[in-house]
């Protein structure tokens, strides 16, 4: 969806629909909180891996070159060749993309953040 | 206004017993009556009777019985009485509707009551016989009256849309069907009320009201254990200190008992146990091992099925979104409380749940939580300190040793719901919040949910005998067509203040006139103009009152002048 690195987009990711979940972020300050905790997070440290499940598997954040991709406190940054991966604290990420949803997937995003956060 | 000046039995109290109001003449005084009492002397004065019997916090048997000559639908239901911190009550009742018998005669459903109150008297009814919610609106008690006892209690009622035959999540409209009271007085068994049911002044027939228990409702939870897996504990279980599902519950006023049933479940072929798993597969699993003579109509059961998981699970989930809604939950004992959740675990970073008690049973409580249609408070009132909040806001609610609120995690985890949910649990409709009843998330139209009526929060019943209303015309007669002053103001008897409407007018409708012509049709009186921006809430300080003023004009439908007007 999005053809400049200016422009970024959010998609919650759910296997179990065929729908495009995906917007274009349209308000700067968002972006730029998003950005700052993506930036900023910290090296995954968790000796775990989340592995894929039916249904919601998480939200994305990108552009044309660049993604964010968080699920369950992971978040997976991926620039041109390179990925690694980061600590989404507190689920922030996630917990922003859906709550700042757009009224066209704002059920889903509801439908997730009210039971997929326990 | 009109007075009723019948002598009730009670004058048989004598007055200092009674302690009965100074009157501008003296003491009220029952007059000795001379032997033989023929013939009875004019009784100056109205007697006085004290009114002791309120209706106690609690949950009642609600009997209610048409009266229409003919074989008719009868009722029963449950009315919950919750004493609101600060004063005043909240009432919320639900009827189910039973089709009528030459004979009536009940159909259920609840033990015997015993020596101990552990909620098994509050009845259960069938999904399919639910008819509606009563939203209480207005309660009064005198004090003192010159007849019989009485407790009126005014609901809005709201009829429930039953759902296609094999569903079970109906629908409320969003706009009440129509206004009803009660009016009940103390029997001789000091645990039941009776009265009538009124639909504006229309009779509508005999209600009763039988209190069964301290506790709003009573549910059990099953809990089922895979192989390998350990399920959440109670700590301190028989000790004032114990901590589990019955001690979080009973802060909404529930009677919540945990069934700990099967252990080592096998795993079903196919699964993982150490994975997070779908929600098709443990609704399969919880129908394949829950109690086969489960019945949702006849019990409010809850099933809790733990599994073993891994972390990154989510500690657990409300996942019964499939047929009937939220007969059931997960909980992961192998889960637990990553650092990436939150950096504010304290001693339990990184411990899975089964070697943290406190955290654990708090994560199996929150998604029962959620089976009782409860959200998440950060979707609501914000984080807290609380059942419904999640682990890790509650964690960073908390904060570090020297953040935060008083505490750390898991030592000072508040294992209680907080005042929003508490109000949800004890005055949704019962379908809303017991198992396999509305969809999830019913009740919460801001998330996504169907709207379902609720008795208020905020609202303060002021005991009848806390304030004095006066009306005041400006003449007893008028001509014909004459406007008609009427003005009435509220005294606060009290020594206490009470919050108030700051205006009490016609135009911000906090008032309604209405007029009762000879047959006794019930006009209600509309004001020409409304004007509320400037109304609010505020303390009426003790000895205080105010007042409001309108002019009464002859309206088409009705005289109003012939009778009385009263203001309600």
């Amino acid at each position: 969806m999005p053809d400049t690195n200016e422009t970024w987009s959010c998609e919650i990711i759910d296997n179990q629909t065929t729908e495009k979940l995906q917007w274009i972020v349209k308000d700067k300050a968002v972006l730029d909180e998003m950005l700052e905790h993506c930036r900023n997070a910290a090296e995954y440290t968790q000796t775990f891996e989340i592995d894929p499940r039916e249904g919601y598997n998480g939200v994305k954040l990108f552009n044309a070159n660049e993604s964010y991709t968080a699920f369950m406190g992971e978040l997976f940054h991926v620039l041109k060749d390179t990925k690694e991966k980061k600590t989404d604290l507190g689920r922030k990420l996630e917990k922003m993309v859906l709550t700042n949803a757009p009224n066209s997937h704002r059920k889903k995003a509801l439908a997730v953040l009210t039971i997929d956060f326990d | 206004m009109k007075t009723n000046q019948t002598v009730p039995l009670a004058a048989a109290i004598t007055p200092d017993e009674l302690g009965l109001p100074n009157t501008a003449d003296g003491p009220v005084v029952t007059p000795q009556l001379p032997q033989p009492q023929l013939p009875q002397p004019q009784i100056p004065f109205p007697l006085f009777q004290i009114c002791t019997k309120d209706l106690q916090e609690g949950c009642f048997k609600i009997t209610y019985k048409p009266s229409v000559l003919i074989v008719a639908p009868y009722y029963l239901g449950t009315l919950r009485v919750e004493n609101k911190t600060g004063g005043g009550k909240s009432i919320s009742a639900d009827l189910y509707k039973f089709p009528g018998l030459v004979i009536f005669q009940p159909p259920i459903v609840f033990a015997p009551v015993g020596d101990v109150d552990d909620g098994s008297a509050i009845p259960i009814y069938a999904r399919n016989k639910y008819y509606s919610y009563l939203k209480g609106t207005s309660y009064s008690r005198p004090s003192i009256t010159t007849t019989k006892c009485t407790i009126t209690v005014e609901f809005d009622e709201f009829v429930y849309n039953q759902p296609a035959s094999g569903t079970f999540s109906g629908t409320f409209n969003n706009v009440l069907t129509r206004k009803i009271k009660i009016v009940v007085s103390p029997t001789a068994d000091a645990t039941v009320f009776s009265g009538r049911l009124f639909e504006g002044a229309v009779d509508k027939g005999s209600i009763e009201l039988k209190w069964v228990s301290k506790y709003f409702r009573r549910s059990v939870v099953e809990i089922d254990t895979l192989v390998g897996a350990v399920s959440p504990k109670p700590l301190n279980p028989g000790l004032p200190s114990e901590e589990s599902f019955t001690t979080i519950f009973a802060t909404v006023g529930w009677r919540m008992d945990p069934l700990y049933n099967d252990v080592n479940v096998p795993v079903p072929a196919g699964v993982t146990s150490t994975n997070c798993w779908s929600d098709a597969t443990l609704h399969a699993l919880m129908q394949a091992k829950r109690n086969p003579s489960t019945n949702l109509d006849a019990e409010w059961r809850f099933h809790l099925m733990v599994v073993p998981g891994k972390m990154g699970c989510s500690r657990g989930k409300m996942y019964d979104q499939i047929g009937a809604h939220r007969e059931a939950a997960v909980s992961y004992s192998d889960d637990g409380y990553p650092t990436s959740d939150s950096s504010n675990f304290g001693t339990a970073a990184n411990k899975k749940q089964r070697d943290t008690p406190r955290a654990y049973i708090r994560s199996a409580a929150h998604e029962l939580g959620h089976c009782c249609n409860m959200m998440h408070q950060e979707l609501e009132g914000g984080s807290d300190n609380s059942i419904m909040t999640t682990t890790p806001s509650v964690a960073d609610v908390l904060g570090s040793a020297t953040t935060g609120a008083p505490g750390v995690f898991p030592t000072n985890i508040n294992l209680g719901f907080n005042e929003h949910c508490r109000h949800h649990l004890i005055h949704f409709p019962d379908p809303v919040v017991r198992p396999g009843g509305m969809n999830w998330t019913a009740g919460h139209p801001s998330l996504g949910g169907t709207f379902a009526p609720q008795a208020d929060g905020g609202r303060i019943f002021v005991p009848a005998e806390s304030i004095l209303l006066t009306i005041k015309t400006q003449t007893d007669r008028v001509k014909l067509g004459e406007p008609l002053l009427m003005a009435w103001e509220v005294l606060n008897k009290t020594d206490e203040d009470f919050h108030m409407p700051n205006d009490i007018g016609l135009n911000i409708d906090y008032t309604q006139v209405s007029v009762t012509d000879s047959d006794g049709n019930v006009v209600d009186i509309p004001t020409f103009v409304l004007e509320c921006e400037h109304s609010s809430i505020k303390k009426l300080l003790p000895g205080k009152k105010i007042a409001a003023a309108t002019n009464l004009f002859w309206v088409p439908m009705v005289l109003p002048l012939q009778n009385r007007a009263s203001t309600a």
